[in-house]
């Protein structure tokens, strides 16, 4: 057994609850570690207090009535089902949208304003087709092979289904507003 | 002849008052003392008392799939007590309040046949875990409480507490190692 473990089952040793065998296990540990036999003796002494605490007790005058009263407050409760007005319910708590949609709103606009599209460059590779000269919209199917860092080409990878919308002509692959993958499928060697 | 539970919470759930004013006899220390430990005043220990069984009458319906009585009632008394303390903010309490809840927790440990100075040490021990209990979070709190101070198995505490037994040994770890770290010197 290790430390981190003694800590795990601690509680259960210390109420008597660990296994016959889990037990022996954190014996031999205690052992053999001065820290961990610190740590059940703190524990120990702790946990002894605890249950030493005198119980709360406002005397017999109080205890001898109290069967009565709850019985008659929970009869009247009962005929009225009226609830107490200082009866606490537990509210449920709203989600914060106040902090949420301005938070959602910079996410967006963070990830739009990404100068480096490194993922779409990685799906995209370098089968791209060139937007130097289009503008409007473009759509097709290419199959994209994967290469080593020698330049050895491995099987194809994927296979991507794409729409472009050119906002304007003259922009790199990656300056484009939007790319919409259409379908992305593992290829299993008959693309 | 002493009835067992499971009997008691048959006839109460079929209508029968003497059943249920029997398990307030034997329930009643139980739930009144985690109160007054959680809130540390009578009046809002009493109001706990009274509230947790008024709630258990309401709900004797529901006790039909319930598997754990104990485990049940405790959990309307700490649903209670923890909204409660959420709702009374226990700094601002005034100094009568603070009065009634010092006096009945008078820290008087059992010293058995421990000498003077072992008293005193005992007695400060006493006090000092008193406050540093104190000053666990709500949840950390009632799990130590039920646990270590009244006695209750995990199993019982994680229906009390609405979570799992992870939770309830997790919670304990922590709050136990609080406890051990504001202690510090006193438990070696």
């Amino acid at each position: 057994m290790k430390c981190r473990q003694v800590q795990f089952y601690l509680t259960d040793y210390l109420s008597g609850n660990l296994s016959l065998n889990d037990t022996r296990d954190f014996e031999e540990h205690l052992a053999a570690c001065a820290t961990c036999r610190l740590l059940v003796q703190e524990e120990r002494k702790l946990v002894t207090t605890l249950r030493g605490l005198p119980t709360p007790d406002p005397g017999e005058s109080y205890w001898s009535g109290l069967e009565q009263t709850i019985l008659e407050k929970a009869r009247t409760r009962a005929a009225s089902n009226v609830y107490p007005a200082a009866s606490p319910q537990r509210k449920r708590r709203e989600f914060p949208w106040r902090l949420a949609i301005p938070l959602a709103a910079s996410l967006a606009l963070f990830f739009l304003s990404l100068e480096d599209n490194r993922y779409l460059e990685r799906m995209l590779g370098t089968g791209f087709p060139s937007a130097t000269s289009n503008a409007g919209e473009d759509s097709g199917r290419a199959t994209y092979n994967q290469s080593t860092r020698s330049g050895e080409i491995i099987e194809p990878d994927f296979q991507v289904e794409y729409t472009l919308l050119l906002s304007a002509p003259g922009l790199a692959p990656r300056n484009l507003l939007m790319v919409e993958i259409i379908n992305q499928t593992e290829s299993e060697g008959s693309l | 002849m002493t009835k067992d539970i499971k009997d008691l919470v048959k006839g109460f759930i079929n209508g029968d008052q003497e059943a249920f004013a029997e398990l307030v006899r034997r329930y009643k220390r139980k739930v009144y003392s985690l109160a007054f430990r959680m809130l540390g005043n009578h009046a809002d220990a009493d109001e706990v008392t009274q509230e947790t069984f008024v709630r258990l009458y309401e709900q004797r319906e529901n006790l039909r799939t319930v598997g754990y009585f104990t485990g049940f009632l405790l959990r309307i008394a700490t649903n209670y007590t923890i909204d409660l303390l959420r709702k009374r903010n226990r700094h601002h309490l005034s100094l009568d309040d603070e009065t009634e809840m010092t006096l009945p927790l008078q820290l008087e440990l059992s010293m058995g046949a421990a000498g003077p100075d072992k008293e005193i040490e005992d007695d400060e021990l006493g006090v000092m875990i008193a406050q540093a209990i104190d000053r666990l979070p709500p949840k950390q709190r009632m799990t130590l409480i039920l646990h270590d101070v009244e006695g209750f198995d995990k199993t019982e505490v994680a229906i009390a507490m609405g979570c799992p037994e992870a939770t309830v040994r997790s919670n304990l770890h922590v709050a136990r190692a609080k406890m051990r770290k504001w202690l510090g010197k006193k438990l070696k």
